[in-house]
């Protein structure tokens, strides 16, 4: 997992800021709420970060912090805490509930595909005809932002699985074995689910060649 | 050589699709803005009251269900085992004569009619006490 997306608000006032983590977790088990709100401050930039990568609306967002930071709480007395108080450790977990959230709501409304040929403007199929064309990427900011437009109609059209997989794979820098251990799954339904979700890809873009 | 070709190809494609992959799931300053939204944690605090609530309320309608899940099945079972009972002790029953009882009808004290046991529980119609009558008539007749 790209450990360097893991941010605390490490400016947080909280007067328990300095408490170790598993303190905290101990503490909050407990039903103590500022604890509780000091883990919510280490941990939500990372959570954010990670209901970005599917969701772009900030509202979106919101949601899927406010949903994650829920079932932390509920599931506080499920996490096994650790003696040697390995904040990273604490930080997978909810990155774990995180993902899963984020993976229960693509599924929940499961964008229907549309007709994606129509919806894309003339600079993204410039952006596409070129890309084709040429090994070359540009940097450029206006053609960032056709990239990400574009990536967005793109991916809409996946199923929840295959985004999900393709967005551990390739953004998160996630091993198949570091996907398969965080959904729960075998590594062998990971690499079926990626070859897959590498072909839908593809077919997707191919349509539009 | 057309199989390579394709393999190029779909290479190619995998390329564009990783970095459009990378290039959606970059949303920093996004993530940024909603993670420092001022009331978030407020919002968190409401929602898991409101879920509080309503896994208690959920617990308690789950142990109504759990007795009745095992309430109506044992009612039922009950109801069943008495009718059964019920049926094999008719069936096992020894049957009652609708005749009168002889010993009662030709008893030594012989009290009279109105004396007379009768073995079965159907109420007499007025043709078989009739019938008794004439019957005990010819008796005494002979």
């Amino acid at each position: 997992m790209a450990n360097s997306v893991i941010a605390t608000d490490e400016l947080s006032l909280s007067p328990v800021n300095r408490t170790r983590t598993k303190d905290l977790v101990d503490q909050a088990r407990q039903g103590d709420e500022p604890a509780f709100e000091e883990l919510f401050n280490r941990h939500r930039r990372r959570v954010a970060v990670i209901a970005g990568r599917f969701f772009h609306q900030r509202e979106q967002i919101e949601e899927i912090i406010q949903e994650t930071f829920t079932k932390v709480y509920f599931a506080l007395d499920s996490y096994t805490n650790s003696e040697t108080d390995d904040d990273s450790l604490f930080a997978g977990w909810i990155a774990r509930i995180a993902f899963n959230t984020c993976y229960d709501e693509l599924r929940r409304i499961k964008r229907r595909a549309e007709s994606l040929a129509s919806d894309l403007s003339e600079e993204e199929t410039g952006w596409l005809e070129k890309r084709l064309r040429t090994d070359a990427r540009s940097d450029d900011a206006e053609s960032a932002s056709v990239r990400r437009d574009l990536a967005r109609k793109l991916l809409a059209r996946l199923g929840p699985e295959d985004r999900l997989v393709l967005v551990l794979l390739n953004a998160e820098d996630m091993s198949v074995n570091e996907i398969a251990r965080l959904m729960n799954w075998s590594a062998s339904k990971v690499k079926v689910r990626a070859h897959r979700a590498r072909a839908a890809l593809r077919r997707h873009l191919r349509k539009l060649v | 050589m057309i199989t390579e070709k394709f393999r190029a190809a779909d290479e190619h494609l995998d390329k564009i699709g990783r970095e459009l992959v990378q290039a959606s799931s970059t949303n920093e300053a996004e993530a940024h803005v909603a993670a420092s939204s001022p009331w978030l944690f407020s919002r968190v605090r409401a929602r898991i009251t409101a879920e509080s609530v309503r896994r208690e309320t959920s617990d308690r309608w789950s142990i109504f269900k759990t007795v009745m899940r095992h309430a109506i099945p044992a009612t039922a079972g009950a109801a069943v085992l008495a009718l059964g009972l019920f049926i094999f002790t008719n069936s096992t029953s020894p049957q009652t004569s609708p005749q009168f009882s002889d010993q009662a009808l030709f008893e030594t004290s012989d009290a009279g009619v109105q004396h007379i046991v009768f073995a079965e529980r159907r109420p007499l119609s007025p043709d078989e006490v009739l019938d008794t009558i004439i019957n005990e008539d010819r008796e005494v007749a002979r």
